[in-house]
């Protein structure tokens, strides 16, 4: 195993895609940030939908990953919010979550959903099916 | 069970599969444990190597403070599934038993930390996960690590079994079998001279697994494992057939009825010496007249001794055997009731068989501690048999009726069986031989007692 990777968590890189991750656990926060720190985005966390809400505002990410059992406001009432803002429906959603609820994930607007638990490559390819290629791809 | 999302991972043995209705489920925590000797190890490798040779993602085998990794692969080469091209290709085996005595417990989470990051293992195995409470300072400490690995590793998609010389009175007190989706225990006992082997499922979350003790060996190819039969489902095309079949045997079929009725069990009961041999051997040899095959069962004549019987009956065994007719011996010595059933029904599926004869039922009880296993076995069995349109002829060696003794178990077999026929040994003063049918189900028979020899070509029923 090389250790060397493991530097890279956390570390800051400029230009790269945003992803705006909406969750409680800190082992997914944690994996999930790593896993797409290494595929070329920054990650920001959030642990409630409406500390979600603030963030997309502060940070216009290129996408939002988030689960459906959050605290104060679920997952499926923040992507209605965020689909029924104009200055903000245009963000793409990645609804991840334990609980099998693809069709009401996506009713809520979601763009795409994935269970969870975290399996690398599935994850990195469903992000990059969904934030522009150019941003990605460029900027890795 | 309804499946939202209920991924399996194989266990790379086809047999406990079926026990676990499909695998291990993905993403699960599980526990396979036994005493020193049971397989348990075994049984791990073989899996890891099957997933292995579909070269996906990697597998990670980490040894606590059991046995040297030096060891484990030196005895591992011996098995067939062995192979060593995936040994640090698929397969990343580390000893972390340095790390443990040095740094506590603490240190197996930064392992898997580490391993999650840069290898994303498909497969964790953690042997011996037992050992970890010997290296803990207390059983908080031991809490707070297993709550610590359990979160980390449900973030991540990766199957992990803990594998440890648990005991029964171990899975009742420790915390990892509280949080454990599965729990898979092996076990070895001594019967008289011989040594029996059984799996067993504890618990599977999710999962309507097949409950009991399944016999297993462990053979150059690895675990080898037999599922405890159950009684089938009846499939709805199922219903009871009244076309009769030709026993074989001259003079008897008028006795019930015109004939078997096809998919019927019969129990053929007689002391030794009455005929018995002699009459399913006929009824075996029936199917091959009629252009079927047939399944002749036993564990006391060995094959040099059936071809001789045989021929008796004026049959050649080479070309009966080339004409459908499939001999399997077992050894008494060796008998375990769970294989011999796994290896009649391969034969059933693989052969198209028609006709089968167990002979005698009675070695089957006489060589297992359990009888009422042995009874479930049976009753299984003959379901299995019905459904599939076998018809079928099970001996059971009776106490000649002169003899003080007790026939008390072939009454709980005749209770599973549709036909109950009986031979009687010749007496004095006359000396006749007589064949009487006690039990026919959904046919007319004639109860009477029916004189017969055996000639040259075998019985005749006057």
């Amino acid at each position: 195993m090389e250790r060397r990777h493991l530097a890279n968590i956390g570390e800051s890189v400029p230009d790269r895609p945003m992803v705006l991750m909406v969750e409680t656990d800190s082992y997914i926060r944690h994996f999930a940030s790593y896993f797409l720190h290494e595929g070329g985005y920054e990650v920001n966390c959030a642990d409630d939908g409406y500390a979600a809400l603030d963030r997309v505002r502060l940070d216009s990410p290129a996408l939002i990953i988030t689960e459906l059992m959050l605290p104060h406001l679920d997952g499926l009432a923040l992507c209605r919010l965020l689909k029924a803002d104009p200055a903000t429906a245009a963000v793409p959603i990645l609804v991840f979550s334990a609980l099998s609820a693809d069709v009401r994930a996506l009713e809520s607007g979601a763009n795409a959903f994935i269970m969870k638990p975290i399996e690398k490559i599935a994850l990195l390819n469903m992000v990059n099916s969904l934030v522009p290629s150019k941003l990605a791809g460029e900027n890795s | 069970m309804i499946d939202r999302g209920y991924k399996c991972i194989s266990t790379g043995n086809s047999e406990m599969d079926k026990i676990l209705k499909g695998g291990f489920p993905v993403n699960s925590i599980n526990v396979i444990m036994g005493q020193p000797g049971t397989g348990k190890t075994i049984f791990a490798e073989q899996m890891i190597f099957h997933h292995a040779r579909q070269e996906d993602r990697p597998i990670l085998y980490l040894t606590t403070l059991s046995e040297p990794m030096s060891k484990i692969l030196t005895y591992l080469q011996r098995f067939t599934f062995f192979d060593p091209e995936k040994v640090g290709s698929s397969i990343h085996y580390r000893d972390i038993g340095f790390d443990l005595t040095e740094k506590g417990i603490g240190a197996l989470n930064d392992h898997l930390k580490e391993a999650l990051h840069l290898l994303s293992p498909k497969i964790i195995v953690v042997d011996s996960f037992k050992a970890l409470h010997d290296l803990a300072e207390s059983p908080p400490e031991m809490r707070r690590m297993l709550y610590e690995l359990t979160s980390m590793l449900s973030a991540y998609e990766t199957t992990v079994f803990f594998i440890g010389e648990y005991t029964e009175e171990n899975s009742r007190v420790m915390p990892e079998f509280a949080i454990a989706d599965g729990i898979v225990q092996f076990l070895r006992s001594a019967v008289s001279t011989r040594d029996e082997r059984f799996v067993r499922v504890l618990k599977l979350r999710g999962s309507s697994y097949l409950e009991g003790l399944h016999g297993c060996r462990i053979t150059s190819s690895g675990v080898d494992i037999f599922p405890r039969l159950v009684s089938p489902s009846v499939p709805e095309k199922y219903t009871w057939q009244q076309a009769r079949i030709n026993s074989g045997i001259d003079g008897f079929d008028e006795i019930v009825g015109g004939g078997l009725l096809r998919g019927s069990t019969t129990l053929l009961e007689g002391s030794a010496g009455a005929g018995k041999s002699n009459f399913s051997l006929q009824f075996a040899l029936q199917a091959l007249r009629e252009g079927g095959r047939s399944l002749y069962v036993n564990f006391q004549e060995n094959p040099t001794q059936l071809a001789r019987s045989i021929s008796a009956l004026g049959f050649n065994p080479d070309e009966c055997k080339a004409a459908g007719l499939e001999l399997l011996y077992e050894s008494p010595v060796e008998l375990q009731i769970d294989s011999i059933i796994v290896k009649i029904f391969r034969l059933i599926e693989e052969q198209n068989i028609q006709r089968v004869v167990i002979d005698a039922i009675g070695d089957l009880e006489v060589l297992s501690r359990d009888l009422d296993r042995v009874h479930d076995y049976i009753y299984s069995l003959a379901q299995h048999l019905a459904v599939r349109g076998i018809t079928s002829i099970m001996t059971y060696e009776t106490v000649p009726s002169h003899i003080v003794g007790s026939n008390f178990h072939n009454r709980r077999f005749s209770n599973m069986s549709d036909n109950i026929v009986r031979l009687e040994s010749p007496k004095a003063p006359d000396f006749i031989r007589t064949v009487s049918c006690l039990k026919a189900r959904g046919t007319v028979h004639d109860l009477k007692p029916h004189p017969f020899k055996i000639t040259g070509s075998g019985i005749q029923v006057s």
